[in-house]
């Protein structure tokens, strides 16, 4: 004779219970007026849908120069560069009852290869071509070839559409491959043949191309740079340990993108959706039609970052699993009492002058503006401006090696670079590495969607990584938001863009430019980069 | 007409050796360098496999490959020395290093920039056409380029490429009349193993020693490590995590020059070398655009040996207060010593001479 659990049977008729209690209110189409909420701690920076501009030859054909220049690291918050990194192995429990082992940092030191500590010119390089790559829509440097994660025994990664099944009882239904990034970039956008004119960041950085498709022994597509990043050390004194917050986990990091197919973050999301059954639960995967852009993340106070979290999470939602530890930081110039600064250099070889004149606006594109260095970008750490730009160069020809290098200190406007630039990416740029006049603002608060107990029908609450309800199209539901027609039941986050746009501060921080017209221009699509305004 | 007898650039050593300039330089590492030899070998951090752990508990096997879940680190360059019968393996920056490294400043910096840049000769190659199709033969721009035709840019002065090809020598093969043309060159350049005594890899306290084997002990290495951030994501970019080793900066080692039958162009450039290595512009090894690379000369001589007298531009230039090299050698015994002091700008007056008539192809290619 078969055993009944009674309490198991319980359990299973409350669940279909309040199941249909939810269906019930979905069905009569009640809306919910979720709460207020701030803007991600991101944006992204569209692309082209023309693929990468090519460097003129116009430009290459100037004059060239060689020289370095050197300039002062100005640190607006506290700048982390990860050395060396101790956890805490806290034990628990899995679903089954298994002992597992939590980790959770202990502390993080500063970058620091025995000769001292040091920022890495392999660091202020990366911020500088990140931000010209985008600037001058040019072609993407570091890209993952496949958005492939595995979660335990679970696929969780970026997917996009490949086959298609249709279903009668629950709709159409697509077969999903593990989002391909070549695949969802505008024609143009990560080649790997050989290049026969290249952008102005290979131009001047170099490049690599991996290309699977050549024979043996033949060289990769490759360049030589143009540019030399130093490494600026740093004395010891400047160094203080600041807060910073980790989620207890077996191997996730709070902060570091948790790229999931059932969040459409990452990529413009095609109309339709992958259903799947995990777990007993309907989940539902965004899948990718194009990229969404190059990431950038907004200037903010870390310390009002790290407390909001403090309060809002581990207090009034006890989540208990978010933990302090200290982290080695860089202090603000602006707080350090001694005479200390921070200088770098850059040399440049073979440089056409438009571009060392693009070099120096990269660096101090604007005195409201700053760039992000390091880690915890998130929580509003790594906000820096170059400044005191001293240029020496000498013009390339076998007459100018026999005499002294000359002074030049322009005053670079984007008037001086303007037949360089992408002028829409310039917009996105400008918007989000603009500083706060006040830091203290709220409106210069910038944090993920709250991380739920799951227990409440407010969608805002609930646990950030499950839908609650079936939506019967992507496009249905993006609809919905945009009409701001959202149930309990809808998952808020799904979709990146209608998130942001409907967050408190959004036009406090996009501005005019992209809250105009009923967002006409906050879209994350590839764009016609011949069209529209300054 | 091409001249059929070779010229004193492509027979350097036809009169026999009348001269002989030894340079020695203590150069100094100002920022790390890394020369690797193609070669790796095993290390490991030893724990609990913690992902978000990082640089704890490192465990190192010199020249033994990776096994099982050990990592694999590309090694620094190496020679092997006899000392006391034994092979001993010392960290050393190869010659060969440094000479490429001075022969493509040289080339960038002094060589008609139609002759070695693709780039500017198609961007400026319809504009010059004609002034090149005058000087040379149609072969030339047809691709099929030959023995005579390198020749007469070899030998012709206002190119610059004679002062490489003089200096260093000069290999070709495979050309279309099948026909090898080579010539010995005037350098010779030797380095020795890093000073260092008793030195090994970096390490911090929380890593162990037991059971570390770490090679060669004359030079500090340091382990850096970077790691690319996707673009779309700025998250670690897949597989993009790499660890690497290179020399800590600080550390030093001599180098010896000897050019045969020196010439006063000679001390113009070696002047120019200098002061491009100090400036940081003449940088050695990989990872040059992240900085590496840069060394200061801490320390040199010049010495003109010579069977009669210096030449006469030279000879009020030349200073008997620098140390000398090693008196046993037999250059001492047997030639006239010079010592000379090249820090004076006038050295570079014949190379500026030299340098300086450029054909009116180059200035339209400005």
């Amino acid at each position: 004779m078969a055993r009944i659990n009674i309490n198991s049977l319980i359990k299973r008729h409350e669940k279909k219970e309040e199941k249909a209690s939810q269906n019930k209110r979905h069905e009569q189409g009640e809306t919910f007026k979720h709460a207020e909420y701030q803007m991600n701690p991101f944006e992204f920076v569209p692309v082209s849908a023309y693929g990468p501009k090519k460097l003129s030859n116009v430009i290459m054909k100037e004059k060239r120069f060689e020289g370095f220049l050197e300039y002062d690291l100005k640190v607006i918050t506290p700048l982390h560069i990860s050395g060396k990194i101790s956890v805490n192995r806290i034990p628990g429990k899995d679903k089954k009852g298994r002992t597992i082992y939590h980790q959770v940092y202990n502390y993080k030191d500063f970058y620091n290869t025995c000769g001292g500590y040091s920022i890495p010119g392999s660091s202020i390089r990366g911020v500088l071509e990140s931000f010209l790559e985008s600037l001058t829509n040019s072609d993407f440097t570091n890209l993952t070839p496949e958005y492939k994660q595995k979660h335990g025994d679970r696929f969780v990664g970026i997917q996009m559409k490949s086959g298609q099944n249709c279903s009668p009882s629950k709709g159409t239904k697509f077969y999903g491959d593990p989002c391909m990034t070549r695949k969802v970039l505008p024609k143009g956008y990560n080649k790997t043949e050989k290049i026969v004119n290249v952008d102005v960041v290979q131009y001047m950085f170099g490049f690599v191309k991996e290309d699977k498709k050549k024979k043996k022994n033949e060289q990769a597509p490759a360049s030589k740079g143009r540019l030399i990043f130093e490494n600026i050390n740093i004395d010891p004194f400047l160094l203080k340990d600041n807060d910073a917050l980790d989620v207890v986990s077996k191997d996730s990091v709070f902060g570091v993108p948790n790229i999931r197919g059932n969040t459409a973050w990452y990529f413009n999301a095609n109309e339709n959706l992958l259903y799947r059954k995990t777990r007993g639960h309907d989940t539902y995967h965004a899948l990718a039609e194009t990229v969404r852009g190059r990431k950038f993340y907004f200037h903010q106070s870390p310390k009002k970052c790290i407390q909001y979290y403090k309060d809002e999470w581990n207090t009034k939602l006890k989540v208990s699993k978010l933990k302090e530890y200290q982290v080695k930081c860089v202090q603000p110039t602006d707080e350090n009492a001694s005479e200390l600064a921070l200088t770098g250099k850059v040399y440049f070889t073979d440089l056409p002058k438009s571009l060392l004149n693009l070099l120096i606006f990269a660096l101090n594109p604007g005195s409201d503006m700053g760039h992000k260095m390091g880690g915890l970008k998130p929580f509003g750490f790594g906000s820096v401006q170059f400044q005191n730009i001293q240029v020496k160069k000498r013009e390339i020809n076998r007459n100018s090696i026999f005499s002294s290098m000359n002074d030049y200190t322009p005053n670079i406007g984007k008037k001086d670079i303007q037949n360089l630039i992408d002028q829409k990416a310039w917009q996105w740029l400008k918007t989000i590495h603009r500083m706060p006049k006040n830091w203290d603002s709220t409106n210069h608060l910038f944090v993920y969607p709250k991380f739920g107990t799951g227990k409440t029908d407010n969608p805002y609450k609930k646990d950030f990584a499950k839908p609650q309800a079936i939506p019967t199209s992507a496009k249905e539901h993006n609809i919905k938001m945009q009409q701001n027609k959202l149930t309990e039941h809808d998952k808020l986050t799904f979709y990146f863009d209608m998130y942001q746009r409907n967050a408190a501060n959004f036009k406090a921080v996009m501005g005019e430019y992209f809250s105009k017209n009923d967002y006409a221009n906050y879209t994350h699509e590839p764009y016609d980069p011949e069209e529209g305004d300054e | 007409m091409i001249e059929q007898v070779k010229t004193a650039v492509e027979t350097p050593f036809l009169a026999g050796v009348h001269s002989v300039l030894k340079v020695e330089w203590e150069l100094e590492l100002v920022t790390p360098l890394c020369i690797k030899n193609g070669h790796s070998f095993a290390w490991k951090s030893v724990g609990d496999g913690s992902k978000k752990r990082r640089n704890y508990k490192t465990e190192f096997k010199w020249n033994k490959p990776p096994k099982g879940d050990e990592n694999e680190i590309a090694d620094l360059h190496y020679s092997i020395f006899i000392e006391n019968g034994k092979p001993v393996p010392k960290y050393q920056v190869p010659a060969s290093s440094l000479r490429g490294a001075l022969r493509a400043w040289t080339i960038r910096h002094l060589v008609n920039r139609f002759l070695w840049d693709e780039e500017w000769h198609s961007l400026h190659h319809e504009k010059n056409k004609n002034d090149l199709q005058n000087f040379l033969k149609p072969d030339f721009d047809a691709g099929k380029i030959k023995i005579a035709d390198i020749r007469k840019i070899v030998i012709n002065k206002k190119y610059g490429f004679g002062l490489v090809a003089g200096l260093f020598g000069m290999t070709l093969e495979n050309l279309d009349d099948k026909e090898n043309y080579a010539h010995a060159g005037r350098l010779y350049i030797e380095t020795e193993p890093f000073k260092g005594k008793n030195k090994k890899l970096k390490l911090d306290t929380t890593w162990m020693e037991t059971g570390n084997n770490y090679g060669p002990n004359n030079a500090v290495r340091q382990i850096t490590w970077r790691g690319p951030v996707d673009r779309i994501t700025h998250g670690a970019k897949d597989k993009g995590f790499h660890t690497f080793l290179e020399f800590e900066a600080g550390q030093s080692f001599n180098t010896f020059f000897t050019i045969i039958n020196p010439k006063p162009v000679d001390l113009g450039l070696l002047r120019l070398w200098q002061n491009e290595i100090n400036t940081g512009f003449l940088r050695l090894g990989g990872l040059a655009s992240v900085g590496r690379g840069r060394l200061e000369i801490m320390d040199n001589s010049t010495v003109w040996y010579s069977k009669s007298t210096l030449p006469k531009k030279i000879t009020k230039f030349r200073s008997d207060s620098k140390k000398t090299n090693n008196e046993k050698s037999v250059l001492n015994e047997t030639w006239k010593k010079y010592p000379l002091d090249i820090s004076n700008k006038v050295y570079e007056t014949d190379l500026f001479d030299f340098v300086k008539n450029d054909l009116q192809i180059e200035k339209g290619g400005k």
